[in-house]
């Protein structure tokens, strides 16, 4: 009888935890998941984004100017470029603002 | 919900205890310090290291590595060109340290998923709440006939460097002019997919200056490989009728190796006569992740895309080379970036967070000539279905190019690896 009773809430615990691990795709982009991608970025920005041989600061911009230039290399409108146009067009419209965000706040 | 007592909901599970297990230390661990062991001092290790400790500083955080230092297979390549010392490429470990992290210097030597502890070849056990597994590869000795561990004395891998890089650069100052160094490249997946064809291009710049009346001989077990374009199109440019690669379909599969005559032989009979040669061989996850259980029959380790938890052990996360990662490469800055969204996939279930859904980039650069470097980018999201690359992002470095942008991207790739190396060791 005790397992019998068990198991429905084992069931529950397992589909909450199956649930966790697998949420629909949001659309937006949280905290979190900004902080690792612009925390790739460090590879050529510097590690405190301050920039590091010749490749621009990020720390200290505006939103507005992050999210400007990254949507200009995304459409191929920004020249010099190497890689910013490879990478840019693999960011979303949300990620791009968020991006803006994450390093406006760092003065 | 019902509120039970943790003893209770034991009791109540009974048979099932191994679930309360599994359960259990999220739960608990949740008020508590999480005690989170990495093992593995390399990109992806130290990588995960450092970001736990930044984003969420009250963890109990353990490196174990037996070795006193790191030495990175990236730019190592450039040791054997000349163009850099051994100690520019070596990382020791005080700054993590320094950052709150606890390290071992021991080696790993068994995992016991079950009461979750690591042991180590010192005889110490560590106990812990989540394991990060950052192994990088071994060699497969005896994956291709007549090389085994010894014969790397006299036809080096130098695919972990460091010693072996060494004795590679030697053999090549000793190689006489007009000598013919061979390369016996893998089939995939192996680490770093672009490294044979920097290293090649590397040994090319130095015999140009040294020795340029030499030959360079790649045997090649693939039809294609990373950068492949820019890469023949910098050779024929730099090095012109120095550079020969022989595809899979061209006979350049080398089936047999006999290091001690100096010959390397290929699927179809051809004999290759070595001055110097060097033996990429095939590879597979590092012992500790084949000895835990990590590996499936490839002798990777499959994981999960949005955590790179384990497939197969629970609470237990393989990161870098070890790990399946495709589309990602096996390369030292995916490792990194792996090493961070374990981290943070490791933090938010500790935390009984929502898993993230991240987004993040690869950039790596082949040095192919003095002022000369190209470079691959990709894009990944850790999706349901797994890690996808975006689609029309990414790419190599255009092929119509002039030169100025060849050095710019010379330049950029030596403030990659600066970069790249402080944010981790740093």
């Amino acid at each position: 009888l005790r397992i019998q009773l068990a198991l429905p809430l084992v069931a529950v615990l397992w589909s909450g935890a199956a649930l966790a691990q697998t949420a629909p795709i949001s659309q937006l982009t949280t905290p979190a998941d900004i902080t690792i991608l612009a925390s790739t970025c460090v590879g050529c920005h510097g590690v405190t984004y301050e920039g590091a041989h010749g490749v621009p600061a990020l720390r200290g911009n505006k939103a507005e100017d992050i999210t400007g230039m990254l949507r200009a290399f995304k459409a191929n409108e920004r020249q010099p470029v190497t890689m910013m146009n490879r990478l840019a067009k693999g960011y979303s419209e949300a990620e791009i603002d968020a991006l803006g965000a994450h390093f406006a706040k760092m003065k | 919900m019902i509120n039970l007592s943790r003893r209770d909901f034991s009791r109540l599970l009974g048979a099932t205890a191994a679930t309360a297990t599994l359960a259990a230390p999220s739960l608990v661990r949740a008020q508590g310090k999480a005690r989170i062991v990495v093992i593995g001092g390399g990109f992806g290790g130290t990588a995960a290291a450092r970001n736990l400790k930044r984003w969420a500083p009250e963890f109990d955080v353990t490196l174990v590595e037996p070795a006193p230092s790191h030495i990175t297979c990236p730019y190592s390549n450039l040791v054997l060109a000349g163009r850099r010392d051994l100690a520019s490429i070596t990382h020791g470990y005080d700054k993590v340290k320094a950052a709150g992290i606890t390290i071992i210097q021991d080696a790993a030597a068994g995992i016991d998923a079950t009461k979750r502890q690591v042991k180590l070849a010192g005889g110490k056990v560590l106990e812990y709440d989540r394991l990060i597994v950052s192994p990088g590869i071994d060699l497969r000795w005896g994956g291709l006939e007549g090389y085994n561990e010894a014969d790397a004395e006299l036809m080096p891998h130098a695919w972990k460097a460091g010693p072996q890089t060494l004795l590679l650069r030697k053999k090549l100052e000793a190689m006489p002019d007009g000598g013919t160094f061979v390369m016996v490249a893998p089939a995939n997946p192996f680490r770093c997919p672009p490294g044979p064809y920097e290293r090649a291009s590397m040994v090319a710049e130095y015999f140009k200056q040294a020795k340029p009346k030499s030959k360079i001989l790649i045997l090649d077990a693939k039809e294609s490989f990373s950068k492949q374009p820019l890469f023949l199109d910098a050779w024929e440019k730099l090095y012109p009728g120095m550079i020969e690669w022989v595809s899979l379909s061209k006979d350049g599969k080398v089936i047999k190796v006999d290091a001690k005559a100096g010959t390397v032989e290929t699927e179809l009979g051809s004999v290759h006569k070595a001055d110097v040669a060097n033996i990429i061989p095939p590879q597979f996850a590092g012992k500790i992740a084949r000895d835990a259980g990590l590996t499936d029959a490839s002798g990777w380790c499959p994981v999960q895309p949005r955590s790179f938890e384990s497939k197969q052990v629970p609470n237990i996360h393989v990161i870098g080379d070890a790990s399946i990662a495709a589309p990602m490469p096996k390369s030292g800055f995916a490792a990194a970036s792996q090493g961070k969204v374990a981290a943070a996939a490791v933090i938010a279930l500790m935390k009984g967070k929502p898993l993230q859904e991240p987004t993040w980039v690869n950039a790596c650069y082949s040095h192919v000539g003095t002022d000369y470097a190209i470079s691959i980018a990709g894009v990944y999201r850790a999706t349901e279905k797994g890690l996808v690359e975006v689609e029309g992002a990414g790419g190599i470095s255009p092929r119509q190019w002039d030169d100025s942008n060849r050095k710019l991207e010379s330049h950029y790739a030596d403030g990659w690896y600066e970069n790249i190396t402080t944010d981790i060791w740093g």
